[in-house]
């Protein structure tokens, strides 16, 4: 627990730093009038003829699941990492068929063209 | 002592966050509150000497699990309010008194549990870490391990069959 | 903390063929991309998932007095355990000669299809072979991952999307559950190993914690079966699903689950008897008499067979509701064999019901509802006499296997005691009897307002109808080696 004060330490510093410069801007900052005009989305000087999101291709969606599920997997080999001495063999063997398995999971999604942008 | 003030206070973060992720109208808000949900989560793991576990919540969930949320939100597109309408007053009560009703069975269970005894031992030295995690990981747990590389792979197989991706 | 668990490779032998053909197949979908050659995708798929189930049950049915654990007792190998791989797998090929046509029309996604189908019998086998509630879980997800994918594939189905959606929500919000449950189980008992569980179980001190726990572990396994009030899901998924796959979820995915709802009962909740067995009391009454009093309104035959495999899974908890917690280690007990043949007879007819519904849409007119299959009696006679055989067992009538099914399951409770469960249950059989009867009148009674266009011979199909024909009547007539196999796979549950 006691390794872990530096951490918290620096996400103290880090958020103090990040929350003062805002609240120093707001408080020593120039303050314009705030009218509905001023709220309004800019474009050009035009009033803004569409919502400004629009929806997504479905393929930003795919590559998002491919990156988590790759992000799983090399969390579960982090952890053969740190044994790596203790587990020996058969620790390899077992994280070499992990890999195995997933590895096929990406030659079929590339040949699948899954990783293409069309 | 100090241990106990950050637990209330990151326990009393993580159920306001997810009270105001679940309640707010704007789905982007929401998103917000649920990584303050996840990372309040993340420190509790920490208190509780998971460290290993601590980083995997913070890596994959209020990482990667959180920017899928907003890709998913990107993708609907759906507008504030839009989400309000699928609310309905007669499920809302159902759901409140149900939900009380756990609570209520939670609250006696977890006063009970108080009193048993032989109850797994406190961690030991070095017990939540990524190296015994290792170690339990690839030796004991070796057969589920291969098992979930299975798992992802049918989520692989499933994210690309269901987006339709297909050239032909 | 032991060291490194050997391994019985042999004992492994059934989930390694079954994950190198779904690999196999995933590489046959990749060969086969591209539209135009579709058809040899379908034929190739359907022929090397047989294969490979076929090669899968050979070395199940190898070891099947085998009794041995590995991994560190993660995997257990017993007659019961090799009883329901064979039993999934079968029902598995049954769905697979189903398939041909409706895998045909998936155009290039019809590798993904088959491939899909044997990662969840994967997940299945793991499921009832595994002796840890995580392996059990795993297991359990894999099989649903792919089931969620396989009611929305395509896309071109009407209610497939909105199937698949509601099946993954509330599947997920189940698996949450059930999760939830195995981590308060490993809190308070300190194991997650199914026999370990039972001597950690301490009810006198602080055990109202435990009862939560075993509570929402049992929720994670009744929302799968679909149990009233569980049941929310099934309707919509089973008919926005292929067809072949409503029949998949209703005899695969339930059997699968069954298998594990009784091991977790019996070897590791024998000592809360108690408390459960009146929870599956009600739970069967609720069940068997929502599923029959919805199936009785609905038009659509396969929202109605949605219903009617709720109503089946009510009649298999009036068998877990007869479980006596007192043969333990003593004999066999007939309300647990009574699940397996239940559960084999299911599969038969259910199949066969759906078969005949897949068959009769191969003339390129839709046959989904209690209109369209008005007068199809007399103009396709076999398939008529079929599905009046399949109905008639599914509503319990002799010589058919479903009327044995069903005497097992009600006298087992008639031992128990439960004798009002047991009219319960007989009354509703009754009441199921007036709408599985009726698809026979619209088959028959009835004259069709246009005419009906012939239809195209299929192997495959014809050779699962007259399988599980087959089947339906041996059981309903010479159960006996049913019987005996699953009364000696019952006595290795405790």
């Amino acid at each position: 627990m006691l390794d872990y004060v530096a951490i918290f330490l620096t996400i103290i510093v880090a958020a103090l730093m990040a929350g003062g410069a805002l609240l120093l801007s707001a408080l020593i900052g120039p303050s314009p009038a705030k009218t509905k005009e001023k709220e309004r989305p800019f474009e050009c000087g035009l009033v803004p003829i569409e919502e400004p999101g629009r929806r997504f291709p479905v393929h930003y969606y795919v590559v998002a699941i491919l990156f988590v599920v790759f992000d799983i997997e090399v969390i579960f080999l982090y952890p053969w990492i740190a044994s790596f001495d203790e587990v020996g063999l058969y620790g390899f063997i077992g994280a070499m068929a992990f890999l195995l398995v997933l590895t096929f999971g990406l030659i079929y999604e590339w040949l699948r063209g899954g990783l293409e942008w069309h | 002592m100090a241990e106990q003030i950050f637990f209330y206070f990151f326990a009393a973060l993580s159920i306001v966050s997810a009270f105001l992720a679940v309640t707010r109208k704007n789905p982007v808000v929401s998103v917000v509150w649920l990584i303050s949900c996840m990372f309040s989560l993340a420190v509790i793991y920490v208190i509780l000497s998971a460290f290993f576990l601590a980083a995997v919540q913070v890596i994959v969930y209020a990482g990667a699990i959180l920017m899928l949320f907003v890709f998913v939100i990107m993708m609907l597109n759906l507008k504030t309010g839009m989400v309000g309408q699928l609310r309905n007053l007669g499920l809302k009560f159902v759901g409140l008194i149900a939900a009380l009703l756990i609570l209520r069975q939670f609250y006696s269970a977890i006063k009970g549990a108080g009193a048993m005894t032989g109850l797994p031992p406190r961690a030991a030295a070095g017990f939540g870490e990524a190296a015994a995690v290792g170690k339990l990981l690839y030796s004991q747990y070796i057969y589920p391990l291969e098992l979930m590389a299975v798992l992802l792979l049918v989520a692989i197989v499933g994210a690309l069959v269901l987006a339709g991706k297909e050239q032909s | 903390m032991t060291g490194f668990p050997s391994i019985s490779w042999n004992l492994l032998l059934p989930q390694i063929v079954l994950l190198s053909t779904a690999l196999f197949l995933l590489l046959l979908a990749v060969i086969y991309r591209g539209g135009g050659r579709s058809r040899g995708a379908t034929v190739a798929g359907a022929v090397f998932s047989l294969l490979g189930l076929g090669v899968a049950a050979f070395m199940a049915l190898a070891q099947y007095d085998t009794v041995a654990d590995t991994f560190g007792a993660m995997l257990r190998l017993d007659p019961f355990s090799t009883f329901f791989t064979l039993l999934i797998i079968g029902g598995a090929a049954l769905c697979v000669l189903l398939s041909v046509r409706e895998a045909g029309g998936l155009k290039a996604m019809a590798g993904e299809y088959y491939a899909l189908l044997i990662f969840s019998v994967l997940g299945m086998v793991v499921m009832v072979t595994a002796a840890d509630l995580l392996v059990i879980f795993i297991g359990l997800e894999t099989m649903s991952l792919a089931v969620y994918i396989l009611v929305g594939i395509g896309g071109e189905r009407e209610n497939g999307a909105e199937g698949s959606l509601k099946y993954f929500l509330i599947g997920a919000f189940a698996s949450a559950f059930l999760i939830y449950g195995i981590a308060l189980l490993l809190g308070t008992t300190g194991t997650t190993r199914l026999d370990g569980i039972a001597s950690g179980l301490n009810l006198a001190e602080g055990g109202s914690l435990q009862l939560v726990a075993v509570a929402l572990v049992l929720i994670g396994f009744l929302f799968k079966i679909a149990a009233v009030p569980f049941h929310m899901w099934a309707p919509d998924a089973y008919e926005g699903a292929p067809t072949p796959i409503t029949a998949f979820m209703a005899v695969a995915v339930k059997a699968s689950a069954f298998a594990v709802l009784l091991r977790v009962l019996n070897v590791s909740l024998l000592p809360l008897a108690d408390y459960w067995l009146p929870v599956m009391w009600t739970l069967a009454v609720l069940t068997m008499t929502v599923g029959n009093l919805a199936a009785i309104f609905q038009g659509n035959i396969k929202r109605m067979l949605a219903y009617s495999s709720i109503a089946h899974a009510g009649y298999l908890l009036v068998a877990l509701a007869s479980i006596d917690p007192a043969a333990a280690g003593v004999g066999n007990d007939p309300a647990m064999a009574s699940v397996l043949f239940y559960l084999t007879v299911y599969t038969l007819m259910n199949v066969g019901a759906f078969g005949v519904l897949i068959y009769l849409g191969g003339g390129g007119r839709q046959m989904e509802t209690l209109e369209q299959i008005k007068g199809t009696g007399f103009r396709y006679p076999l398939l008529g006499v079929a599905m009046t055989v399949f109905m008639f067992s599914l509503a319990g009538i002799p010589p058919t296997g479903g009327f044995l099914g069903k005497f097992y399951v009600f006298s087992a409770a008639v031992n128990r005691g439960l004798i009002s469960l047991a009219i319960i249950g007989v009354l509703n059989s009754a009441a199921s009897a007036y709408y599985y009867i009726r698809v026979t009148v619209q088959m028959y009674m009835r004259q069709s307002d246009e005419q009906l266009p012939g239809l195209p011979f299929s192997l495959p199909l014809a050779a699962a109808v007259l399988l599980a024909l087959y089947g339906v009547f041996q059981l309903g007539i010479a159960p006996s080696d049913l019987l005996t196999a699953a009364d000696r796979a019952v006595l290795f549950l405790r």
